[in-house]
């Protein structure tokens, strides 16, 4: 029987490969997030009592996990190795087949870790107010940072 | 390439990897037992040292001083320490508000390690004295006892600060700073 955590994870799993695919820069980083995403969403599910759409609670706990990731809060190699020292998932297939992808992922790396957040919000087609929600922000913020943000992505893909 | 055409491509990524949720629950499973495990030995441990540390007072009933001392440091300061290394995140909130509480967990680490090493730690010291007998001496006064006392606790105190300084600025301050810096960049345009 699915638990709800799976069912979770099922219906967002795009949201945690591509936060993964942003704030990482190799294969091993990417298998340690999403690990650490997954522990997330499993310990903060249990908690959970529909106060938000889902997808709005996977997207703060994913991208709580991949800013701390890279402030490096914690990264003790013990701790990630805490879930019997395996990797869980099988690796992605290759996704880099496509180059038009891989520039814009490439792009997307370049920017600031919370600029990255909110670009990756945009282009999953979420509202002002639902990524202000999420990042705890004004909507106005997240529409000026937005302007500029589209500017900077376009000029980094017509180079 | 237009921002329609982004978002097709972002949209179209379904390159996710497959997950054994069997072995992942199991897992998750495993490792939430162990660390329940921990934390009820760390919480026997921390009780044990507490209870243990007044036993010497049947004997020495002057170390008493010294065992609230020990008494004080497991309530109030190891609980802080492991808040600190807590795979928090189970709290809802945004991710400014997140980041907030990460710094002010740290910043409140920072300050109890300072208040128990430049501040107890010193008291402890004498107290350990005092408990033994040392101020009991007929030929000398406990004033003289105490004077005695104040150059090597001078240096101790200086050691301490310089070691608990170097300490942070390498284990904590640079993650402490990338968290400033990430709510610095939240906040960057809010009126």
């Amino acid at each position: 029987m699915e638990t709800d955590f799976e069912r979770i994870i099922k219906e967002n799993i795009g949201i945690l490969h591509k936060l993964c695919r942003v704030y990482t820069y190799n294969a091993g980083e990417y298998a340690e997030l999403f690990q650490e995403m997954l522990v997330q969403i499993w310990r903060a599910s249990e908690k959970f009592r529909g106060e938000a759409k889902i997808s709005t609670f996977v997207y703060q706990i994913c991208i709580n996990t991949a800013l701390s990731f890279r402030a490096k809060i914690g990264r003790s190699k013990k701790r990630f190795e805490s879930l019997d020292g395996k990797i869980l998932v099988q690796p992605a297939p290759d996704a880099e087949k496509d180059e038009r992808l891989q520039r814009l992922y490439a792009a997307i790396r370049e920017l600031k870790p919370v600029d990255r957040a909110i670009v990756s919000l945009y282009l999953d087609e979420k509202s002002y107010e639902e990524t202000a929600q999420i990042l705890g922000i004004s909507k106005t913020n997240v529409a000026t940072r937005l302007s500029r943000l589209k500017k900077q992505l376009m000029e980094k893909l017509t180079v | 390439m237009n921002e329609e055409e982004l978002k097709s491509l972002w949209q179209a990524d379904q390159a996710a990897p497959t997950i054994d949720f069997a072995k992942l629950q199991k897992s998750l499973s495993v490792w939430h037992d162990k660390l329940r495990r921990k934390v009820k030995i760390e919480i026997w441990l921390q009780g044990a040292t507490v209870v243990l540390t007044f036993i010497p007072v049947f004997f020495y009933p002057k170390l008493i001083f010294f065992a609230l001392f020990i008494a004080v440091l497991g309530v109030w300061y190891i609980p802080e320490l492991r808040k600190l290394y807590q795979r928090e995140n189970d709290k809802k909130g945004d991710v400014k508000n997140s980041l907030s509480m990460k710094i002010l967990t740290m910043q409140r680490y920072f300050r109890r390690t300072r208040i128990v090493m430049y501040v107890f730690t010193p008291l402890a010291i004498p107290a350990v004295f005092y408990g033994l007998g040392f101020f009991d001496k007929p030929s000398a006064t406990f004033s003289d006892l105490m004077f005695s006392l104040i150059k090597p606790l001078i240096i101790y105190e200086v050691l301490t600060i310089i070691a608990t300084e170097i300490y942070f600025a390498i284990l904590y301050t640079p993650a402490l700073n990338e968290l400033k810096n990430l709510l610095r960049q939240l906040d960057f345009n809010e009126n």
